[in-house]
């Protein structure tokens, strides 16, 4: 297998000096990290360490909970652009449109399974009526869920299971042809079947894909990242490879690091 | 349970009860006609009831909405900070007595009206729409308010990074999900300008009239009732605020159990853990 290499890679993502408060308590302190894409990077850390929010910096919902600020530079290549989004006036919506996200737990639209896809599709992107429902289709497959709900897409989103809802999510975001995909613990609520199906459908994405995806689980990030960040007290405390994830004693050090 | 359904069913048969001269002793039609000149005994409501109506549906018209501009603005659409100041004052106007709008739309709105349609003494179907819209406003606002509080908040989260705007959430998602407080909101709204009587006395000038534009004096059955208990209590004209009373009554029974009705209806699929 050729595992590409991160440092090989242009980057995709690039983050320096961010910080970000809520209510003037500093939760990123001066954040520098970057993120090729092709690659998974797993970032794992203590709860509070600041991993959603770093993701959350990286499509600025943060701005969606109160007393939020933040500083510093959020660089995105944006279909060959850069993009730096704190500065330019670039639109949320088009922001939000190339950087999906998928959450902890899912967060559907409380309408049927193909109207969570097809809304989106018609606002956002303005699809025309008729294109939406090839769209829906393609992206339920690319989330290998069409078998499970081909015959029921008019089904109320919320009579799937957990993991086939957080597959729905997934679907949502890939139906709007997103360039960078931030995955926010989307395994958190799942079995371990689940989550396995969950984790080859990322893996099966990444190719096309900048992933950022946090995770409480370390035999999670062993399996899925191509890199990881280990985040402490809001920032960047260490880079690890694959390799370095494998390796038994660097096991041992994050177990003891994050756990 | 039994005392309120008791006290609504004392209410009915003692309103059918005094009404039933009029049906009985063969004055239905004078009842339910379009003149009222009680001295010449002609005792018609009708021009009453369409007052009431006409009052009720434009002061909704005005009020929904504003009520629903004051709650899109409140859930997305206006700045944060502007959110509970806004709400608060609406709150603050559920607390100010009836009466108060109506003698502040004497002082103020009712020269205002006078002095731009000279034509009008100001006392008006217009400015009690005015007036009564902005009592009915409360009602409708914290409905839609209470409904759309109970929207998940991840619903909300999930929109805002699927890259909608605030308003396209509030028509395409918050709005559905509200639905049933939209319509509460409605039939309450209405029920409310539909009963209200003192903001009607006192602004809307009382006569008994099918009104030809909103500057014409209009006299709604609620009022009418008022007006003639206070002057009279002997004569068919004294008899034709029970069958306005009945009109009445029946209204608002008929909105309640719609109410009702929306109220015990299937709950919208908003949260599913």
């Amino acid at each position: 297998m050729e595992a590409k290499r991160p440092v090989d890679l242009e980057p995709s993502v690039r983050v320096e000096h961010l910080h970000v408060s809520f209510g003037g308590r500093e939760v990123l302190h001066d954040l520098s990290a970057q993120f090729a894409p092709g690659e998974i990077t797993v970032i794992l850390g203590r709860s509070g360490s600041g991993k959603s929010t770093f993701l959350r910096a990286l499509n600025r919902l943060n701005e969606c909970f109160p007393g939020s600020a933040t500083r510093g530079s959020v660089r995105l290549k944006l279909q060959g652009q850069w993009r730096d989004i704190y500065r330019e006036a670039l639109p949320l919506t088009e922001l939000r449109r190339r950087v999906g996200m998928v959450m902890q737990t899912p967060h559907l639209l409380p309408v049927s399974i193909a109207a969570n896809l097809a809304l989106p599709l018609k606002l956002v992107l303005g699809l025309p009526r008729r294109e939406i429902p090839a769209r829906v289709a393609g992206a339920l497959k690319e989330a290998h869920l069409w078998e499970e709900v081909a015959d029921r897409l008019d089904a109320p989103a919320h009579t799937l299971s957990g993991g086939q809802q957080q597959r729905l999510c997934l679907a949502r975001v890939l139906a709007l042809e997103p360039e960078i995909l931030l995955v926010d613990e989307p395994t958190a609520s799942l079995d371990f079947r689940a989550s396995l199906k969950v984790e080859e459908l990322l893996l099966s994405l990444k190719e096309r894909y900048t992933i950022i995806a946090v995770s409480h689980s370390l035999s999670q990030a062993r399996r899925l990242a191509d890199a990881a960040l280990i985040f402490r007290d809001g920032s960047v405390a260490e880079r690890l490879s694959r390799e370095d994830l494998q390796a038994p004693d660097t096991l041992q050090a994050l177990l003891e690091e994050i756990f | 349970m039994v005392i309120s359904c008791a006290s609504v069913l004392a209410i009915l048969g003692f309103l059918a009860y005094f009404a039933l001269p009029i049906f009985a002793g063969g004055h239905l039609g004078e009842i339910f006609s379009w003149e009222w000149r009680p001295f010449q005994g002609q005792c018609g409501i009708l021009p009453m009831a369409v007052g009431s109506f006409l009052l009720a549906v434009t002061a909704m018209g005005l009020a929904y909405p504003l009520g629903l501009g004051i709650c899109g603005f409140a859930h997305g659409l206006g700045p944060r900070w502007l959110r509970r100041p806004l709400l608060g004052l609406i709150h603050f106007l559920t607390s100010i007595p009836t009466v108060i709008y109506g003698f502040v739309s004497v002082i103020f709105l009712v020269p205002l009206v006078r002095g731009i349609f000279p034509e009008s003494t100001g006392y008006s179907w217009l400015t009690a729409a005015l007036t009564l819209s902005l009592m009915v406003l409360p009602t409708i606002v914290l409905l839609i308010q209470a409904q759309l509080q109970q929207v998940d908040g991840r619903v909300r989260l999930a929109s805002a990074a699927l890259g909608f705007s605030p308003a396209q959430t509030f028509l395409w998602v918050l709005g559905p999900q509200a639905s049933r407080g939209l319509w509460a909101a409605a039939v309450l709204g209405f029920s409310r300008a539909l009963g209200d009587t003192i903001i009607a006395l006192m602004v809307a000038g009382n006569a008994p009239q099918v009104p030809h534009s909103l500057l014409d004096s209009i006299r709604t059955l609620t009022a009418h009732i008022a007006l003639v208990v206070a002057t009279d209590s002997t004569s068919q004209a004294y008899q034709s605020i029970f069958a306005s009373g009945l009109i009445l009554f029946m209204v608002t029974t008929a909105i309640n159990l719609t109410l009702r009705r929306l109220q015990s209806g299937t709950r919208p699929a908003a949260s599913h853990d």
